[in-house]
């Protein structure tokens, strides 16, 4: 009830001015539980169709969209060919253009700007690498303009350092310190609603886990 | 299936009061099973996904008239009207394919794309950029694909036997009339355009639309990027050339410069040269590009370059024994403004270019200065008629002046020469699709020739029959003309166009990132210009009686799954040409064409250390020549065997994006002879002193940095 209470007050005051529809919320919320029961690319389908579903009827709402590219993106992430990996990006990168432009000052859409990023790198590392490396490198830094407190920023940016060699100033040493930025952020980080987006904490504790194991 | 039929009879015995089951299967047309089909009451978040076997089940507690929706990517929405009444409705769901499923049929008949939009694109504009054979280069990138020579000695592009003037190049439609570098012999030409002003590419190797004249062979189809996406500033610094680069985006205007200034000297020096230069090559370009979205939704682009660029270097006069000094300095302005817009249900494309090229050739104490001059204004309309027929008209005019001036010794008496000629042209051409698999594309091209008064009708046709969603034939066909060379029209403006008639039948197989194509082609030359060099200004050895073919078969294979982050790449060309034109004494293959031509390309990506690396082996087998102390024998130089490598890798400096390169060619060493030069007379014992024509480096490196300075908006 507490949750409740506080979120509605954070609402109010971000979107003072905007009537916020919470009728979907319940349904969604389903939709995002059902992901973390499995990282599997049915659970993901099943969100991505259950966010078309109500898009079609909360047309003006961007968190159905923001979900539908979240979801679409860890398809894009479990597909092997590459060309259903495309599609699914494709589909993605329409629906985080809809999320945007209705609410284009949240840092979360930047995040998950960014994170499409590194799926369409993924596809074709050699076309795709030198055009969406700087540009999730550019989302992030958005994403921090609007809202230094994603956790989810640092997130992705350790996940990224994880990756690069050494010598690049990368490598697991180089990512504990975004990691454990993430984590203290995620501790702090209030959602504006248990639909708001939320991922990455569980992630980001075994990361930080993993790199502090290698050092040892 | 059985499960399936158990859950199904479980969940109708614990179906409750008030609520309704529906349930049923999503299958294709096919009788297969669609998996992750959308199954949804419309207007309403209720609904489930089809499974792997394409069930689906789910509970509602609405009632009363409704409508279930099933939608899948690729397939049309099905649609059942219902009566919701606690109770358990079954629906079998048969979707068909949305025509758009099957893609989009288009004619690959002689053409390749390059671009990031299309799917039907075999290149993308950053392989343009760093491909390892082209130095950034747009014709040498093209160059890799099959259906064109290599000849390092010549550059720019010769396809399928045609010479490089053969080939003309447009920019947003509109004819770039000096495309390339000044040419001096056996030094080759390089392109002046930067790879990224553009968006797409289209390369003809033939049977190109009606829209495009005056090229025999092929036309290369550059459309320039509409409005950048972003600002930018970046640097690029080569170890003989510097690249600056400002783009400055508005909301609906943008404008971009370009600088590079060029200089060999360093190049030179560092890894020695084949030629003994007295000015290595220096140049400076200039490029300015404007871009302006109107209201109503038209765009305005415009562009204006300015190069200049001058060089010299002694050949040996293999008669006297002493070195001929030759040089080479040219002033090109080149102007275009395009503007596109819709007016009703009609596209409108007009389009202006002015070129000024000014060339002046030294030879020891003698010159020849060539002043080219040319307008070009173009309307075109595209209308689609029907969901099936696109129909694009429209017509040009052309305008240009050509002088020459011969200075001797004593800059006092100098001949002069000139023509000028307005031509005019018309096109029509219709695309239809009589069904989701057919595509044909009739054309007919009308050109008036100002300077013989004389007028051409030219009919093209090409067509695409699409077998399944990956694979497709096609087919094209089409009479072709040129006007002759200045070289020849400005000593016989009486000459008629040449003529070229070409025949192509293709195969294409694109899945995932795989590309498969093999093109049959047959090319039959007319009226082709012939004289004699000895008397070449003299009009009266000039005649339309040459004559020539081509034909060949061209291979390409690109694939991309292989090895996860590699890409590999083959390119065969094989091809049969003779021909008698120009100077030759009787129908033979013109030097420049070797019979087989190979490249293979590989580039792997490296996520760790963010680089890649690409390698590409290029063979052609040996070029025809003939050697006056063997008499009119067609002798062949050895084959050409070409390693290079290159490594692009991306880095951050001072939190700046940082690409570093560099690229070696022919790593190995290999001694490439493009052919022999012969003296013009034999010496004491009778022999003719020959010379090996040879690249101006054994191995060329290039190293190059370039930095990102800002890059503000995103995404």
């Amino acid at each position: 009830m507490k949750q409740t209470a506080l979120s509605i007050i954070t609402m109010l005051t971000v979107f003072a001015a905007m009537p916020q529809d919470t009728t979907y919320y319940p349904v969604l919320r389903q939709g995002i539980n059902k992901t973390s029961q499995g990282y599997n690319s049915e659970n993901f389908l099943e969100l991505a169709n259950l966010c078309e579903r109500i898009s079609l009827v909360k047309t003006e709402e961007w968190l159905p969209y923001y979900y539908g590219a979240y979801a679409y993106i860890n398809m894009s992430f479990l597909e092997k060919t590459a060309g259903k990996k495309d599609e699914y990006c494709i589909k993605a990168k329409i629906l985080i253009e809809k999320a945007k432009a209705l609410n284009p000052q949240d840092s979360e859409i930047d995040v998950l700007q960014a994170l499409l990023c590194y799926a369409l790198m993924e596809i074709t590392p050699m076309v795709n690498g030198p055009v969406y490396l700087p540009r999730s490198k550019k989302a992030l830094e958005a994403a921090k303009a609007k809202n230094p407190g994603n956790p989810r920023i640092y997130y992705l940016e350790g996940k990224s350092a994880m990756y690069m060699p050494a010598f690049m100033g990368g490598g697991k040493e180089a990512a504990i310190p975004l990691f454990e930025k993430a984590l203290e952020l995620f501790n702090k980080f209030t959602h504006a609603s248990d639909v708001h987006p939320s991922w990455g904490r569980s992630d980001t504790a075994n990361l930080l886990e993993e790199c502090k194991n290698a050092n040892n | 299936m059985k499960i399936q039929i158990l859950f199904l009879l479980l969940t109708l015995a614990f179906n409750l009061p008030g609520q309704t089951v529906i349930t049923g299967s999503v299958k294709t047309k096919k009788g297969e099973p669609v998996a992750g089909a959308n199954i949804y009451i419309k207007n309403t978040f209720e609904g489930a996904s089809s499974d792997s076997l394409g069930f689906f089940m789910f509970k509602t507690t609405l009632a009363g008239r409704q409508i279930i929706v099933a939608s899948f990517m690729g397939y049309k929405n099905q649609e059942q009207q219902v009566t919701l009444k606690s109770d358990t409705l079954i629906f079998p769901f048969i979707l068909s394919e949305d025509k758009a499923q099957l893609g989009e049929v288009v004619i690959t008949a002689g053409t390749f794309e390059a671009g990031d939009e299309k799917k039907s694109a075999v290149l993308s504009t950053l392989d343009m950029a760093t491909n390892s054979h082209g130095f950034g280069d747009i014709f040498m990138a093209v160059n890799s694909l099959p259906g064109t020579t290599t000849a390092d000695d010549e550059g720019g592009l010769l396809v399928r036997g045609g010479e490089r003037h053969e080939t003309k190049t447009f920019i947003d439609g509109m004819l770039v009339e000096s495309p390339y570098t000044a040419k001096m012999p056996n030094i080759p030409v390089r392109g002046k355009f930067s790879p990224m002003l553009f968006r797409g590419t289209v390369f003809s190797t033939g049977g190109y639309s009606a829209e495009y004249g005056q090229a025999l062979s092929s036309a290369l189809i550059l459309n320039s990027i509409a409005l950048p996406e972003e600002d930018e500033t970046n640097i690029a610094l080569y170890s003989s050339a510097l690249n600056f680069t400002k783009v400055k985006r508005w909301k609906k205007t943008a404008l971009s410069t370009i600088s590079q200034y060029v200089n060999m000297a360093p190049t030179n020096k560092l890894l020695g040269s084949n030629f003994d230069w007295q000015k290595a090559p220096e140049s400076f370009t200039q490029t300015l590009v404007f871009r302006q979205k109107m209201n109503s939704g038209g765009m305005l682009k415009a562009l204006g370059f300015f190069s200049s660029e001058n060089n010299s270097l002694y050949y040996p006069n293999l008669d006297t024994g002493s070195d001929d000094l030759a040089g080479i300095k040219n002033k090109n302005y080149f102007f275009m403004a395009t503007y596109k817009n819709q007016v009703g249900q009609t596209i409108i494309h007009s389009g202006i270019s002015l070129n000024y090229d000014d060339t002046k050739m030294s030879f020891n104490n003698e010159a020849i200065k060539d002043l080219n001059r040319s307008a070009q204004a173009k309307l075109t309309a595209t209308r689609q008629l029907s969901e099936k027929i696109t129909f694009k008209y429209g017509g040009e005019i052309f305008y240009k002046q050509f002088d020459r001036e011969y200075l001797s010794d004593n800059k006092s008496t100098g001949s002069q020469w000139d023509y000028n000629t307005f031509n005019a042209s018309a096109f029509a051409e219709s695309e239809i699709q009589p069904g989701y698999r057919i595509a044909l594309r009739p054309g007919i091209r009308y050109e008036h020739i100002g300077l013989i008064k004389k007028t051409f009708i030219s009919p093209r046709f090409s067509a695409a029959y699409k077998i399944n969603p990956t694979s497709q034939f096609s087919f094209a066909y089409g009479l072709f003309m040129q006007v002759p060379e200045d070289n020849s029209l400005v000593y016989c403006p009486a000459l008629k166009p040449e003529k070229a008639r070409h025949l192509i039948l293709n195969f294409q197989a694109i899945k995932n990132n795989r590309t498969f194509r093999v093109e049959a082609y047959h090319k039959k030359y007319s009226q082709l210009v012939k004289y004699d060099e000895l008397y070449s200004a003299d009009p009266a050895t000039y005649s339309n009686t040459g004559s020539g073919y081509a034909r060949g078969i061209d291979i390409f294979f690109r694939n991309r799954d292989f090895i996860r982050n590699g890409d590999f790449w083959l390119a065969y060309s094989f091809i049969d040409s003779k021909r008698d034109y120009r100077d030759l004494a009787f129908y033979r293959t013109p030097g420049f064409i070797t019979r087989h031509n190979l490249s293979l390309q590989y580039k792997h990506y490296f996520d760790g250390i963010d680089a890649y690396l690409g390698a590409n082996y290029s063979f052609a087998s040996g070029r025809p020549y003939a050697d006056p102390n063997v008499g009119e024998k067609a002798l062949k130089t050895k084959h050409y065997h070409n390693l290079s490598a290159s490594i692009f890798h991306f880095t951050e400096w001072f939190g700046k994006f940082t690409m570093l390169h560099l690229q070696v060619t022919n790593l190995p060493g290999f001694n490439h002879i493009f052919g022999y030069r012969f003296a013009e007379s034999p010496d004491e014992p009778g022999n003719y002193r020959s010379l090996p024509i040879l690249p101006s480096h054994k191995r060329m490196i290039l190293f190059g940095i370039y930095i990102c300075l800002q890059n503000q908006t995103q995404f």
